[in-house]
């Protein structure tokens, strides 16, 4: 029942207010602080290993070229994950997408100051990413007048919001509802007042009220798990609001 | 990710806002889009949310000045509804309001008020009357309905099967209802369990008519339909419906083509349900193939299930004659609400309960024999179980170790009560969560900690057997109603300590003879026993509990203000004890503080009588007035109340933890010594004590001063708080500065210093007391002081003004004078206890707690004292039998106080006798040595100012030979 609210009494002081939320990805690794516990090395080596794109295309924005962009990108990781991160940068710690950005820039001007050849791995393993997926992507990327800050935000969303859309598209999957996914992706971005199910009821041989039904389940599934997404970058989930806010304004 | 090349030729602008389409990456969709749309809030209603948030009673109470509003009783898709009472005709009324959004149809208030005309038609005892209706500020739909005491069919549906005698006096009335009903042209399209109400006398009243059909509002011409896809909720273009479980296909498919016939269906889904238990499946089983009915019964409930309208039932009434010719049960009501106990118990019910009543019946003795030996426990002497166990053991741990286990002992109560209640759910096939609990705990709590492993595990096996968990049902509601009789053992057992300690201070107060207020006290130990262990966790679970079922009772158990009462005052009772108490809870130091107990137990007392009394008086007016007796929930026994008050009771218990934990770290030998002072400069300034030239046991320094039986050098007098560290001779000359790692950067005030003063002891002397004279004073508690091998440290504070300082050093004498303050071993302390010592006008008091015998042929006692003569010494010598004196040497207490200064106001020893069999022992008692006492004037406060030291010796000193102190104990320095 609902008598027993005590702890044993313990000798600990008060511990910091982070282990209270210690749910997402990020505030885990924040959590664990300076200490390198396994489940938040863990932890920030999988967000390292979702989120690589972004700093792929800011290193590219900046004028390198593929080869070095690649052996950059792979250096900073290396160095990232290998050391201490979170030692020496008071930047916003809240967000894991900004404080990635702002590790990356420190490194990119060490690297500057040294200009010698980088060192890969040094024990750590390097995170096998998709190079070729990634030039290829970058290639065909509108290449206009954007500051760089605001080109690695936009592939943060975009990168961020496939991630979501893979999700979703798995989750289909496994209910072997795989084709109704595709058919029935364009309504997530509609307006209500726009949505016609007609055609895509037809294309799927439902009725009408069970096209409208699956599509109003997908949006919401969509959202909650953009919002999950979201979250796992971030120290406290309260602020997956102004974080979306953020990554909308990179697109006006 | 997939990793193809993507032509870079098919990149493209979104056709909604322009932004440019990242191609190949999210396949067409427009990232800006798409953030926006996962912004949006879900204005979609899911399967158990509400659409909107009821209004409190605060705020709708001044929309209707005509009524007094009292509670939310529910809320739903279509609403909430609240208990009110019409004060003009004071009776009761159900108020229920529609969600805002309804209203912001323009059509609808015309609507609305059409239907509220024709439901207001609708007078018959079967159906709940709509009294009122109306729309204020201009938003706010709402309808006042009759108000019906009693519950709904789905909480009896929650309670168990109806059995089918009820279930068939249940229907025709439901019949009789709707037959009026659609004889007026009124549909009720959502009949379901929560629609169908019965009353304490056992009537059905149906609720809630046609307002589906308002609230829903009209149904768009093809947006309506719905899928068929399981019992989700569906939505319309922003209207809302119930659990379609209930709805006829047709009234799935064409919501707007419904006639009275989807009412009958919707009657056949009930009354299956009534009599299965479940819900018809797509599969739709006979009621007689799946319990005991009537095999004619499953022609009526299945005609009614037809899917096809046409070959339904078409009216009502033949439901009702065909359930009546079956003879199986009269027209009349059969009083479904007097199943106070569970329907007739079927065979599984009774075997599960054959097969628990063994363990259960254990589990109880185990749990009452738990908690009445923590009961007993503090008369032996200690404080509680911990205690015990670690003597138990002879285990030698660390004192913050011991009083974790004190503390966590003070759980075992609460623990051995939930075992007892959980076995008395168990053997009520009841609550199964808490029979879970009951076993579990069996297995982990002490004292009956072995045998509790078996039964508990074996409990908890039997638990897992699905047969049994099966027949397990929460807690029902009694009937008539009756006080919860945990809600009293509650009250009862959170009360006894204010009465034991009442009675307590009123014969220390009276002073009755015989009643010491010693730890060796007969009443000591009598109200030890009811002093403590009831009191704290063992009333908050046990107030937990009851307040629970009361809650479930839903007014048909009574009791809340004692559970009430009970959950909060354990807690604080014992918060206020642990926090004032603190470490001296041991029973022997109550004298000086049964005033304060007194007051603080009473300070406790007051807000939980008042609260009590505050409940009780809710309750009381709850059940009165109206017709009716409703006799509904109040809100005090709404979840979120509940919770906020079992919330409460953790607080108390929480920072007893908390204030526990800090009292420990400060106390530990560890950081006892730490002071106020800083650690750096210490170091610092011991290092180069030790180090200095002229240190070494024999070697004498400047300011030496010769003390019967050795000799105390004054070292030097330091300043480590100061930004500069420094060391200056007794006479001012300076020693050393040196920079101050660690400056003190609060001073205790700017009016005063803290300095320290550094002695060596040249030989190892008795027990040496040392004695500032004011304004200096002592900074360390109890005059505590650091000691390192032969060196003493002590720290005080001056006033910055000060020049000088006066001490005294004194020592034993070495003359033991017996006194007349003894303890009767031989009647094992009987009415001893704390005794007062007298000399030169100086008072102490003086305490023996008892003693015990250790391996080794030894024993040792513990003493304590408050205030003690400065100018003498003590000392704790045995009387055997034969008349031979054994001389106790003291240790430092296990209290965790670490070189307490001799003149500590208050401290405690354990006192050590070797080579002696304490049952050979006969009286205890205390000696006295007059304290021989040297002053030293003039010693320099401020370094480089020149004083004048003066050793003042004491009258009749002369240095005695070493060989008078054979009895003497030598305690190590």
């Amino acid at each position: 029942m609902n008598g027993d609210s005590t702890n044993p009494p313990s000798t600990k002081g008060s511990t910091a207010s982070a282990d209270v939320f210690a749910t997402t990805h990020w505030s885990l690794v924040l959590a664990a602080g300076t200490n390198r516990a396994p489940q938040a090395d863990l932890a920030m080596e999988e967000l390292c290993r979702s989120y690589w794109y972004p700093l792929y295309a800011y290193i590219r924005h900046q004028g390198h070229s593929r080869q070095d962009a690649e052996d950059l990108t792979q250096g900073f990781f290396a160095r990232f994950l290998a050391r201490n991160y979170l030692e020496g940068l008071s930047s916003d710690k809240g967000r894991f997408r900004a404080f990635l950005l702002a590790a990356l820039k420190h490194f990119l001007a060490n690297e500057r100051d040294r200009a010698a050849s980088l060192k890969r791995g040094g024990g750590v393993p390097a995170l096998s990413l998709d190079w070729k997926e990634a030039a290829s992507r970058y290639q065909i990327e509108p290449a206009d007048q954007l500051s760089p800050d605001k080109l690695y935000d936009r592939a943060w969303a975009v990168t961020l919001l496939e991630r979501v859309i893979q999700r979703l598209r798995d989750e289909s999957a496994t209910d072997g509802k795989a084709e109704w996914f595709d058919q029935l992706k364009p309504f997530l971005v509609m307006d209500r007042t726009a949505m016609h199910y007609g055609q895509a009821a037809a294309a799927l041989g439902l009725t009408h009220g069970a096209a409208r039904v699956t599509v109003h389940r997908l949006r919401k599934r969509y959202r909650e798990l953009l919002r999950q997404e979201i979250g796992r970058t971030l120290s406290h989930p309260a602020h997956v609001e102004e974080e979306m806010r953020t990554l909308f304004s990179a697109f006006s | 990710m997939n990793g193809t090349e993507v032509n870079p030729a098919t990149a493209q602008n979104c056709t909604k806002c322009g932004a440019r389409l990242p191609a190949g990456a999210l396949a067409g969709l427009c990232p800006a889009c798409l953030l926006q749309q996962g912004a949006a809030p879900d204005t979609l209603t899911g399967p158990a949310a509400h659409p909107f948030e009821p209004p409190p009673v605060a705020e709708l109470a001044p929309l209707f000045p005509q009524l007094e509003i009292l509670a939310l009783l529910g809320k739903g898709g279509m609403g909430a509804v609240y208990q009110a009472r019409q004060k003009q005709l004071d009776r009761w009324v159900a108020l229920k309001i529609l969600p805002p959004a309804v209203g912001e149809d323009h059509a609808f208030a015309e609507r609305f008020a059409r239907e509220a005309r024709a439901l207001a038609q609708l007078n018959h005892p079967g159906i709940v009357t709509l009294y009122e209706f109306g729309c204020v500020q201009n938003r706010l739909y709402y309808f006042l309905m009759e108000f019906v005491d009693g519950v709904n069919l789905r909480q009896l549906l929650a309670g168990g099967r109806i059995s089918p005698r009820e279930a068939l006096g249940i229907v025709p009335q439901i019949c009789d209802a709707l037959q009026f009903a659609h004889d007026q042209g009124v549909v009720h399209r959502d009949i379901k369990p929560e629609n169908i109400l019965l009353d304490r006398r056992g009537r059905v009243k149906v609720a809630d008519f046609g307002l589906a059909k308002l609230a829903r509002g009209e149904p768009e011409p093809d947006a309506a339909s719905l899928s068929s896809a399981g019992p989700a909720a569906l939505t319309g273009m922003g209207q809302v419906m119930g659990t379609p479980n209930y709805m006829a296909p047709e009234q799935v498919e064409h919501p707007a083509d419904v006639d009275h016939r989807a009412d009958i269906y919707a009657l056949g889904v009930v009354f299956y349900q009534m009599l299965t238990g479940e819900l018809p499946s797509k599969g739709l089983e006979p009621p007689s193939r799946k319990v005991r009915v009537d095999v004619r019964l499953d022609a009526v409930v299945l005609r009614a299930l037809e899917r096809n309208p046409e070959l339904r039932y078409q009216k009502v009434s033949e439901i009702k004659t065909a359930v009546e010719t079956l003879g199986a049960g009269p027209s009349a009501p059969a009083a479904p609400t007097e199943r106070a106990t569970e329907p007739a118990p079927s065979a599984a019910t009774e075997a599960a309960r054959r097969t628990l009543r063994r363990p259960a019946n254990a589990l109880l003795l185990l749990g009452a024999a738990g908690f009445a030996l923590c009961w007993v426990l503090p008369s032996l002497g200690f404080a509680n179980a911990g205690m015990f166990l670690a003597r138990l053991a002879g285990w030698d741990l660390p004192q913050p170790v011991v009083w974790t286990m004190m503390w966590l002992a003070s759980l075992f109560p609460a623990l051995n009560l939930a075992i007892i209640v959980g076995a008395l759910r168990m053997r009520a096939l009841q609550d199964l969560g808490l029979a879970r609990a009951a076993a579990a705990c069996a297995m982990l709590v002490p004292p009956l900690m072995p045998v509790g492993l078996v039964v508990g595990a074996r409990s908890l096996l039997l638990l897992r057997d699905a047969k049994i968990r099966h027949e397990f049902h929460p807690f029902t509601p009694p009937l008539p109603s009756r006080l919860s009789r945990l809600a009293v053992a509650c009250a009862l057992l959170a009360i006894t300590p204010v009465l034991a300690n009442a009675l307590f201070t009123a014969v220390a107060v009276l002073g009755i003879v015989g009643f010491s207020v010693g730890p060796a006290g007969w009443g000591q130990k009598l109200l030890s026993v009811f002093l403590f262990q009831p009191g704290g966790t063992a009333t908050a679970f046990l107030g937990a509990v009851a307040l629970e079922d009361i809650r479930r009772g839903q007014g048909r158990l009574r009791g809340a203000a004692p559970a009430a009462f009970g959950l909060l005052f354990g807690p604080c009772q014992f918060w206020l004890l642990g926090a004032l108490c603190g470490p001296r809870v041991g029973l022997e130091n109550l004298s000086g503080d049964s005033g304060i107990l007194f007051i603080s137990i009473l300070a406790a007392l007051l807000p939980c009588t008042g609260l009590a009394l505050w409940i009780q008086r809710h309750e009381t007016r709850c059940r009165q007035g109206g017709s009716t007796h409703p006799r509904r929930h109040c809100w005090w026994l709404s979840s979120p109340a509940l919770r906020a008050l079992q919330a409460l009771a953790a607080i108390p218990i929480l920072s007893i933890v908390f204030s526990l934990s800090h009292w420990l770290l400060v106390q530990h030998p560890w950081t006892a010594g730490q002071g106020r002072t800083q650690n750096a400069g210490l170091s610092v300034l011991v290092a180069r004590l030790q180090a200095s030239p002229g240190y070494g046991p024999k070697t004498a320094g400047h300011f030496t001063v010769p003390l019967p039986g050795g000799e105390v050098e004054l070292r030097a007098v330091a300043d480590v708080a100061a930004p500069e560290l420094v060391c200056w001779q007794p006479d001012g000359a300076v020693l050393w500065r040196a920079d101050n790692p660690a400056p003190d950067r609060a001073q205790p005030s700017p009016a005063a210093r803290s300095l320290i003063l550094a002695l060596r002891v040249g030989e190892p002397l008795q027990t040496l007391r040392i004695d500032l004279a004011p304004p200096a004073q002592q900074a360390l508690p109890n005059g505590g002081r650091w000691e390192k091998r032969d060196l003493i440290l002590i720290p005080f504070t001056v006033p910055s003004d000060a020049g000088q300082l006066t001490l005294r050093l004194g020592v034993e004498s070495g003359e033991w004078q017996d006194t007349d303050i003894g303890w009767d071993w031989g009647r094992k302390f009987r009415h001893q206890g704390a005794q007062i010592i007298r000399r030169s006008g100086q008072r102490g008091v003086v305490t023996l707690d008892q003693a015990t015998e250790r391996p080794g042929h030894a024993f040792s006692a513990i003493w304590q004292w408050q205030g003690f003569p400065r100018d003498w010494f003590r000392r704790l010598v045995a009387v055997d039998e034969n008349g031979a004196i054994h001389v106790g040497k003291a240790s430092p207490a296990p209290m965790g106080f670490v070189t307490v200064g001799e003149l500590a106001e208050w401290a405690a020893e354990e006192v050590w006798f070797q080579g002696a069999d304490l049952a050979r022992i006969k009286v205890f008692r205390l000696q006295l040595s007059p304290c021989r006492w040297v002053e030293v004037q003039n010693v320099s406060l401020h370094p480089g100012i020149p004083t004048q030291v003066k050793v003042v010796p004491p009258a009749e000193m002369a240095p005695r030979p070493t060989s008078s102190r054979q009895s003497s104990t030598v305690r190590a320095l």
